[in-house]
């Protein structure tokens, strides 16, 4: 190791017109990410926090996966602060909440309020990561590259990990559905 | 389960209501007072008429420091080069996302706080000696030292406490064994397209370089004609390289 000769100060040229089209152009989807995603958050102070982080970072951001870099962002700020008291993910909570009483059509099949019961059993049998990466993909439409990006993964190991996840969910749905 | 939907195309759905509209100017008034107060300008005035970009006073100091180390860090990197078993640490001067950022390249073995506390002894950040500090990690997974007496002092520079027990309830050792092979086979993966047989010739030969007996290497996704190239991932708590195949890059790689 030689600290002395490769440290280096990392710093910013900062635009406040480059990173205000930024802030414009996905303070809604941060927004969304954690309302979607969490439940019992001050939804206000985490946006804020990620911005903060973004203009302080400004220079690492690339255009083309920024809403996947604040998101990740995001997600850091509200896993450290719930580490102590970790907070569930919405997810089981919005399904609770959607089931319906009778048959529903959805992805243009019918799924019977039994069918959900099934996937929510399973789903809640996953790793919280496994969860997390489930629905990154499905709620925030994140392709694979993206998925690293916000988990701090290299693209090819976040496709890897989703897959096992979804290849894990469809094997607990089997299991909880008797099949 | 032939008759069952795919449980992902059920969870979007099922997926809350999200909303990724252009934020224009005036429509939510605390984003408009959040936006300024971040860039610490009158929120009142209109974006169409900001004037040249300020540079904040801290920044420009600190771009002519990093001039400074220009010369010696390319000859630090030069030598390091040599080496493959290396990471990024992050050095923070303090516990603020307003706080200097300096980057160190160690090895893994490496203990990042006395790896830092170099730059408070060498008038780098300070010459007192390094206060009491925190290992957090960044966004991108790169392992952070933040001046602070408790963990919040990573959530105050904007950092995620790194917690070697986290997810899988690996130790510190296994955590740090998990970023040297992850490193490798990133570069044992990248860039070419490996076939199934070298795909797995390759995972082995890292775990064979770590001295890993008793880890496994399984091919999680099968390799077929459109998925011919190998991706890998570690899953620590398995012990296990877990190989998947995916179709060759758009451009090389194949």
């Amino acid at each position: 190791m030689v600290p002395d000769a490769s440290k280096r100060l990392v710093t910013s040229n900062r635009d406040e017109s480059a990173f205000e089209e930024l802030f414009r152009s996905h303070y809604r989807a941060v927004n969304s990410y954690v309302t979607g995603h969490y439940t019992g958050l001050d939804v206000d102070d985490v946006v804020a926090s990620t911005f903060q982080v973004a203009w302080q970072r400004f220079d690492e951001i690339d255009a083309d996966s920024a809403r996947a870099w604040l998101i990740g962002v995001a997600r850091n700020l509200i896993r450290n602060a719930a580490r102590s008291h970790r907070r569930r993910a919405r997810f089981l909570d919005a399904l609770v909440a959607a089931r319906p009483t009778v048959s529903v059509e959805l992805a243009g099949r019918r799924v019977s309020p039994e069918d959900l019961d099934v996937l929510q059993t399973a789903f809640g049998r996953l790793r919280p990561a496994e969860q997390e990466i489930l629905l990154l993909a499905a709620w925030e439409n994140l392709d694979r590259a993206a998925l690293g990006v916000v988990l701090g993964v290299p693209a090819n190991a976040a496709t890897v990990r989703l897959f096992r996840a979804r290849q894990r969910l469809r094997r607990f749905i089997a299991e909880e559905a008797g099949e | 389960m032939s008759e069952r939907p795919d449980p992902l195309v059920i969870l979007q759905e099922i997926r809350p209501v999200a909303d990724h509209r252009r934020l224009e100017y005036g429509e939510v008034p605390h984003a408009e007072a959040l936006l300024a107060h971040i860039v610490e300008r009158d929120a009142a005035r209109p974006s169409h008429v900001l004037g040249r970009p300020r540079r904040p006073l801290a920044v420009a100091a600190g771009v002519v420091a990093a001039s400074l180390v220009v010369t010696s860090a390319a000859a630090a990197l030069w030598w390091q080069s040599r080496s493959t078993d290396h990471r990024v640490l992050a050095c923070y001067a303090g516990a603020s996302t307003d706080a200097d950022r300096y980057e160190l390249q160690i090895d893994a073995g490496d203990d990042p706080v006395a790896a830092c506390a170099v730059l408070w002894t060498d008038g780098t950040i300070a010459t007192a000696g390094q206060p009491s500090s925190q290992v957090c990690s960044t966004s991108t997974g790169t392992t952070a030292v933040v001046p602070g007496d408790d963990p919040s002092a990573c959530a105050l520079a904007g950092l995620e406490l790194f917690d070697a027990a986290d997810g899988d309830g690996a130790t510190l050792d296994d955590q740090r064994t998990v970023d040297r092979l992850s490193t490798r086979l990133v570069e044992s993966f990248v860039d070419v397209c490996l076939d199934e047989q070298a795909s797995r010739a390759a995972a082995e030969s890292v775990l064979d370089d770590e001295g890993l007996d008793d880890w496994n290497v399984v091919v999680a996704v099968p390799f077929s004609a459109q998925r011919r190239c190998g991706a890998a991932d570690v899953d620590a708590a398995e012990r296990t390289i877990m190989i998947a195949a995916i179709p060759p890059a758009p451009t090389g790689g194949g």
